[in-house]
């Protein structure tokens, strides 16, 4: 069942606490990456109303998408994403209404997933390239990085 | 036959159809073929039979630039010449890089690919070589080993092809000990061009040895393959009768100089550790086809752009060759996140590290250049000063290649590509080399107030004077411009034949 927006934001305000523990990953030097300080949150703090809506509960479908992957590693890239590209919370919350309207409309977990897939390939094919730390990844990867690092941690 | 100038009377005056000052890859390749049309050649050598401190001295002079050029470690001041110490990458340059390209201002050569290709087959055999064939593709089914499954809107596969390397000094010096029409002077520098009168051809070489003895040649042609620093040295320093020296009457002699900048970890890719990359990390020998031609070769994949993906988007040519990386040694470069990212590739892990490194093409760029000094070597000659540049939109161009050979590996599913960005997000590699390609400074044009030499490399200026070097390439594409060099000599010597009675 889909959190509410009021849910949705606990868990991402105790999401961030994990991401800054979860941020620094095997190497304890993500935050030397991009961040000013080691005391900073990453991810701006969303207010309920900018938060997308969809079918699907969203962390779900985020966990799903990572599947297998370490949770810390996803957490980290997603983290540097937002410092690059999204760094404040206007810039977050449409970064995270664009992912999520690739699958906001859909009911099965399997088509929202495979969406997701054949967005990834898409920005490839149309060389939509986010450059997080120099490596270049799609777009809707980079973004679901995000997404994950918020509601999931 | 060989013999040397220091036992010639001071004075002397040698005679021949036509006398090649340089005797490396393009000058041996020209004698070869010169003797092969009936002529009788005199070529000319700096250096002996072996590297000689006094004679590598004369190479000195000054780099500035943006980057670092070694100019004594780099090319080889004797017989053979920088063959000696060649690494024996060839391949032939793509179409592309012969065509006039609107997003490289002064692109295009005055010949084609079309009309250089019977001679890169000699090249092939010149060099010790496969056949004239690089399709990734055929070599990969023949080897059973993949190359990376691009889709020819993103990315490419490119092959080059290993020489042994073909030491030119050594693996011909009997065939032209033995030849009769073919003379080589050794321990013999070129010091003058003089020209004839009225300035429209020379008259003769002015040549001198270390020791002080002073002889002349004089022929019905004359060829320099000096090699891109020395040529444009030596036009530009014969300036007794035209002030700025040989010709140079379009003030290109010296302009232009390009190098293939090789950007050394310019990239990484992260794969899972099932992808096969050996076609890529390592030497293979395989059979190559070129019509009626079989011929064994070694090779070696690498990653690039075909010439419509990098016409479709106004790039410049570069491949990446790619080697194992590793994770810890190249943190300094590729920063913490690589582990991280690798759970993109590879959830749960099981993924590798691959090292690009880079070989670039450059624009022509008539500020980057070679000038005389006012410092003179052992022959009272005038050192060179190289000023080689690297535009920013060299290096934008390959941040632009990249990001699409990135976007095609993505696609493929297979991996991710990291590039070095400063915080602009400008390419900004951590290492800057030099390829030892000294290419442009006597380039080729059709319009004489564009360049020094015409389509059949006969100097602009002149009746009777020819280039044979890398110094005459209008655009370098990518490929290591060896191959090239000797399929341009192939061809010279089959005009001069045809042009000679």
């Amino acid at each position: 069942m889909k959190p509410s927006r009021r849910e949705f934001l606990v868990l991402t305000l105790s999401g961030l606490g994990a991401v800054m523990v979860g941020a620094c990953g095997d190497d304890g030097n993500i935050a030397q990456d991009n961040t000013p300080n080691n005391d900073t949150p990453f991810m701006p703090d969303i207010p309920d109303e900018q938060m997308p809506d969809a079918r699907l509960d969203i962390a779900q479908v985020a966990q799903a998408w990572f599947e297998g992957a370490d949770a810390a590693a996803i957490v980290a890239v997603g983290n540097v994403y937002v410092q690059r590209f999204a760094p404040d919370e206007d810039a977050v919350a449409d970064d995270l209404a664009t992912v999520v309207a690739i699958f906001a409309e859909l009911e099965d977990l399997t088509e929202a997933l495979e969406a997701l897939d054949a967005a990834v390939i898409a920005d490839f094919e149309a060389v939509e390239i986010a450059a997080v730390s120099g490596w270049q990844l799609a777009r809707t990867e980079a973004r679901m990085c995000s997404l994950f690092a918020q509601a999931v941690g | 036959m060989f013999e040397d100038a220091r036992d010639l009377g001071d004075g002397a005056i040698l005679q021949a159809d036509v006398c090649v000052a340089g005797a490396g890859a393009a000058g041996i390749t020209l004698a070869r073929g010169l003797r092969d049309q009936g002529l009788r050649v005199i070529l000319l050598e700096s250096g002996g039979l072996d590297l000689d401190a006094a004679t590598q001295d004369l190479y000195s002079g000054s780099a500035v630039g943006t980057a670092p050029i070694d100019l004594t470690g780099c090319r080889a001041r004797f017989f053979g010449g920088s063959t000696h110490w060649w690494a024996g990458w060839c391949r032939a340059l793509d179409e592309d890089i012969f065509e006039a390209r609107d997003w490289v201002p002064r692109s295009g050569w005055p010949i084609t690919r079309q009309d250089l290709l019977p001679h890169y087959r000699q090249a092939h055999e010149s060099c010790q070589i496969g056949a004239f064939e690089y399709d990734p593709d055929a070599v990969s089914e023949r080897l059973g080993r993949p190359v990376l499954p691009f889709e020819p809107e993103l990315a490419a596969n490119v092959i080059y092809q290993y020489s042994p390397p073909s030491n030119f000094g050594a693996i011909y010096r009997t065939e032209l000990n033995n030849a009769d029409d073919i003379n080589v002077v050794l321990n013999a520098n070129l010091v003058n061009i003089a020209l004839s009168e009225d300035g429209a051809s020379v008259a003769r070489f002015e040549c001198a040895t270390l020791d002080g003895t002073r002889f002349s040649v004089q022929a019905d042609r004359y060829v320099m393959a000096l090699g891109g620093i020395e040529t444009p040295r030596m036009l530009l320093a014969s300036n007794t009768q035209e002030s700025a020296g040989v010709g140079n009457s379009s003030d290109m002699v010296g302009r232009c100089f390009m190098e293939h900048p090789h950007f050394y970890r310019g990239g990484f890719l992260l794969l899972p550790e099932t992808v096969d990359m050996s076609l890529y990390t390592s030497r293979h020998d395989v059979m190559t086809r070129d019509g009626d031609v079989e011929r064994q070769a070694r090779v070696v994949a690498a990653l690039g752009l075909s010439p419509a993906l990098r016409r479709q988007h106004g790039l410049m040519a570069l491949a990446a060759t790619v080697s194992r990386g590793d994770f810890n040694a190249s943190a300094d470069v590729i920063g913490p996140l690589a582990r991280q990212v690798g759970e993109l590739v590879k959830p749960g892990g099981g993924f590798s590290l691959y090292s690009l490194d880079l070989r670039v093409e450059q624009a022509p760029n008539p500020d980057s250049r070679i000038t005389l000094t006012d410092a003179r070597d052992a022959l009272g000659i005038p050192r060179i000063e190289l000023n080689w540049l690297i535009q920013d939109e060299d290096k934008e161009s390959v941040r632009r290649t990249l990001e699409l050979i990135g976007a095609g590996l993505g696609k493929t599913g297979q991996g991710r590509l990291w590039m070095p960005l400063d915080n602009e997000g400008r390419y900004d590699p951590p290492f800057t080399n030099e390829g030892c390609h000294h290419m442009g400074t006597t380039r080729m044009s059709a319009d004489p107030s564009e360049g020094v030499v015409d389509a059949n490399l006969k100097v602009h200026d002149t009746d009777n004077l020819y280039i044979a070097s890398c110094s005459v390439f209008p655009c370098g594409g990518f490929a290591n411009p060896t191959l090239t060099i000797v399929a341009l000599a192939h061809r010279l010597a089959q005009h001069l034949a045809q042009e000679m009675p």
